[in-house]
């Protein structure tokens, strides 16, 4: 059973990794808006579809 | 064969219309949208609606604005990145191909440089090109068929709102993490595990409990004590004790190796209650803080004449007092003024709900919030645009919705009672046994508060209403808060504006006799290049019936008001069927809002036409429904007495229910007066102060941002037939919730009796608690998820 001393603090590591990730993605906007992804992917990316996060003009 | 489906917005067709492009359109504004989308090779919207039924149909409209206050200086300060981008609330995007063509708006506008579709909080953020007009994008969102309203965010604030979310989610994502794993390690203690593997397992549990304790329950720590001090028992201060006694009598049985541990129940329900209430908070649309009307009036630009006598531009927000200017045909007038010369044509709708156009000449006065529709005059300003009178109604307005009564919700109201209760008789038990065998008393008091812990209140209602606020926006029904939904469920009583919300609120044919369509060919040949809004409304009349226009020798003016035109021999008039000296005098002196015009053929009548505002089609419907459950409706109007006695005859109103000559500081008080369970619904600027006073201030679609500011409701489809929807979703909520405090409470009896007597104990008492709490939880979700699809319609 000492195996387990060494296997809770992995379980515990591993899911801590996981919870880091998530606290990244939410300070990073990941989850700000949930609807619209969902959407969006649906449509086909167009070579002269800009990024409309920067504002680039037409390309 | 043609289909009778609108090829734009999908809607029916309601009469003959034009046909261009080879196809049918039920609008000028559809088929100029189809035309627009066709030509910039955009067409792949109407594919990517179709796909994907049910299709969101979205009639094209007019503009209902001209919107140049967007590109006042003092608006175009405020915008992000050094005024050229902008965030818009939009009316009716729902669907994949709305986000499609919107974010496909810089190929339909030349002025917009990108856009980025939020569809969670139904916005678009628009940034313009360097010499762009924001005037000119709203215009374009309005004619696609999305009305738009900037929203004028403080930037600070706005970026506070987004880092409390984000905060928010964190917090609950650590606790979920942390609760996981006390789980966990708990099984493995309900397993059987013991001795040194044992005590392992519930020290790491103990280590994993701490930060949900401090950090996950840390906002309602911080509401239980601002809720203490101001002497005020709130939700959060059981759920706070409940914890506080959790944690200490578990470290206490940790420390000693008693049993009495309950790290995962007390993570568990940190982590509910934490998911429930940022549900909620999510779905409560916060930042509707549209631009106010008072914006609208003080920019945008006027002509005035300058000290030499000459006519310069100038923004309406400079007026002073004695001002001379020259308004332009359809603009809101931005001040009280008294015409110096000339005439005008205007429409008071707004500011009083008269229906009919005035038509104002020298030394009468218009009043700020008119539309000012035709003439050439001369204004001189008599109060400039923060003293006009709609100024003060604005500004009175905004203290009725500061001062509204604290609402309790009845939730709340329950709550605290049950609290005191529980907590009280927690307090008599442990008392009782304190001097015999005081370590059972505490376990009983222990048992007694965790097995009655309020999660109906804390989680299962909650999040009824926040189904409710989503049921009630996937049919176009905005509603603000759970406040709304629970005033309108014991709503007894139902004011009604009349112009724009029973009626339509536009001129319009509403009788006509006429024996061929051979004359709807004269009358449209005669009044089709006519300005006047009789001629509009009879030339629209003739289209939709299918005349064509005849042709005419000569077409000339009547001196009494009208037009004449020769053809073939013969004299053609399309006057007022009685001929005044001047038929808008006559209009104005007798009070009408309909009236009759005649064609004549050479003298002899040969058909009529009734004009006026027409009743909403589904009006009548709509109130025979609310009087058929026994709620009152009352008629609440601005217009002359006797179209309000009109159009309340048509609709069924007794004499006495309904009111016209209703000023809007009238109509607050009547609200004030009503007290709860009222409920107004209008449109216009003198609904506004009757929407703050009012329990649930319902503003239809079109309304004038100042109201949609005082409402609780907006309704974004132009029907009434909403309002029974509403109400339905309201009552089946009401249902659900009684349903569920009815289990609870009997659950709470039985449990609570079987602790006191102590047949449970606290770990009895800590398992059976979450399947109360998700029996309420689950049944919150599947009745709000029944009710979907059971609303019924009128």
């Amino acid at each position: 059973m000492n195996i387990i001393y060494f296997l809770v603090p992995m379980a515990l590591l591993l899911g801590g990794g996981f919870a880091a990730a998530f606290i990244y993605s939410s300070k990073r906007g990941q989850f700000d808006d949930l609807e619209t992804p969902a959407h969006r992917m649906l449509l086909d990316i167009e070579p002269e579809t800009k990024d409309p996060v920067k504002g680039n003009a037409h390309e | 064969m043609q289909s009778s489906a609108c090829l734009h917005c999908g809607l029916d067709i309601p009469t003959r219309r034009s046909v261009a492009h080879g196809r049918d359109f039920c609008c000028a504004g559809c088929e100029f949208v189809y035309g627009v989308l066709e030509s910039k090779g955009l067409k792949k919207y109407y594919e990517l609606r179709n796909a994907n039924p049910p299709a969101c149909p979205i009639p094209a409209s007019e503009p209902t604005d001209d919107y140049l206050f967007y590109d006042d200086p003092e608006f175009t300060a405020s915008a992000a990145d050094n005024g050229t981008r902008v965030r818009f609330y939009l009316e009716g995007m729902n669907c994949t191909a709305c986000i499609w063509l919107l974010e496909k708006l810089p190929e339909v506008c030349a002025d917009v440089a990108a856009s980025r579709v939020n569809m969670s909080t139904s916005t678009i953020e628009v940034t313009r090109t360097p010499d762009g007009s924001f005037a000119k994008i709203a215009r374009v969102l309005s004619q696609l068929g999305y009305r738009p309203h900037a929203l004028r965010e403080n930037e600070t604030a706005s970026a506070l709102q987004i880092s409390e979310r984000r905060r928010d989610l964190i917090r609950i994502g650590i606790t979920a993490f942390l609760t996981g794993n006390i789980m966990i390690m708990t099984v493995s203690l309900y397993g059987g595990a013991k001795g040194e593997m044992g005590s392992l397992f519930q020290w790491i549990a103990a280590a994993l409990t701490l930060p949900v304790l401090t950090y996950g329950a840390w906002p309602f720590y911080r509401s239980a004590f601002s809720s203490l001090r101001a002497r005020h028992l709130n939700l959060d201060v059981p759920i706070v004790v409940a914890v506080l006694v959790g944690v200490i009598t578990s470290l206490l049985a940790l420390v000693t190796g008693g049993t009495a541990i309950y790290f995962d129940s007390l993570a568990m329900l940190v982590f509910l209650l934490l998911s429930s209430r940022f549900v909620l908070k999510s779905i409560q649309i916060r930042n509707f803080q549209s631009t106010n009307i008072e914006d609208h009036l003080l920019t945008g630009t006027v002509q005035k004449e300058n000290g030499a006598g000459l006519w310069v531009d100038a923004s309406a927000s400079a007026l002073i007092r004695g001002d001379r200017i020259i308004l332009k045909p359809g603009a809101l007038v931005p001040v009280d003024g008294r015409i110096d010369a000339g005439s005008a044509t205007i429409n008071a709708a707004v500011l009083t709900g008269e229906s009919a156009n005035l038509r104002l000449g020298p030394g009468e006065t218009i009043e700020a919030g008119c539309r000012f529709l035709s003439g050439d005059c001369i204004l001189e300003v008599t109060a400039p645009p923060r003293e006009t009178r709609l100024a003060a109604i604005l500004r009175e307005t905004e203290r009725l919705a500061k001062t509204k009564s604290h609402f309790v919700h009845m939730a709340d109201r329950t709550a605290h009672y049950f609290i005191g209760f529980v907590l009280a008789s927690a307090t008599a038990v442990m008392l009782y046994f304190l001097r015999e065998n005081p370590a059972e008393g505490i376990s009983r008091a222990l048992a007694l508060v965790i097995v009655t812990c309020p999660c109906v209140f804390g989680i299962a209602i909650p999040l009824s209403m926040a189904m409710a606020i989503r049921n009630a926006a996937r049919r176009g029904i905005i509603v603000k808060s759970a406040d709304a939904i629970e005033n309108l469920w014991s709503a007894k009583k139902f004011y009604f504006d009349k112009t724009a919300t029973l009626t339509t609120g536009s001129m319009a044919v509403v009788r006509s006799s006429y024996s061929q369509t051979a004359d709807l060919d004269l009358v449209l040949g005669l009044e089709s290049n006519q300005l006047h809004p009789v001629a509009r409304c009879l030339t629209k009349f003739a289209i939709e019936e299918g005349a064509k226009p005849s042709a005419f020798q000569k077409v000339w003016n009547l001196a009494g008001g009208g037009v004449a035109g020769s053809t073939d021999g013969s004299i053609c008039e399309v006057r007022p069927r009685e001929l005044a000296s001047s038929f808008h005098n006559d209009l104005k002196q007798r009070g009408l809002a309909t009236s009759e015009f005649g064609l004549f053929r050479d003298g002899h009548l040969i058909a009529d036409f009734e004009i006026g505002d027409q009743t909403r089609s589904e009006s009548a419907g709509v109130l025979r429904w609310l009087r058929a459950r026994g709620l009152q409706t009352q008629i609440l109007s601005g217009d002359r007495n006797q179209v309000v006695e009109s159009c309340a005859r048509l609709l069924g109103f007794p004499p006495n229910q309904a009111q016209g000559r209703m000023t809007p500081e009238a109509k607050s008080q009547v609200l004030v007066a009503a007290g709860r369970g009222s409920v107004m619904i209008g449109d216009g600027a003198n609904d506004a102060g009757a929407f703050a006073a009012a329990s649930v201030g319902i503003a239809v679609a079109g309304s004038l941002d100042v109201s949609l500011r005082a409402a609780d409701v907006y309704l974004t489809q132009p029907t009434l037939l909403a309002i029974p929807e509403l109400i339905e979703i309201a009552q089946r909520t009401k249902h659900a919730i009684y349903r569920n405090l009815g289990f609870s409470a009997a659950f709470n009896v039985i449990a609570g009796t079987l602790a006191i007597f102590g047949f449970m104990t606290p770990l009895w008492a800590a398992v059976i608690m979450p399947v109360s709490s998700i029996t309420v939880l689950m049944s919150a979700v599947f009745s709000a998820r029944a009710s979907e699809s059971k609303v019924a319609k009128p």
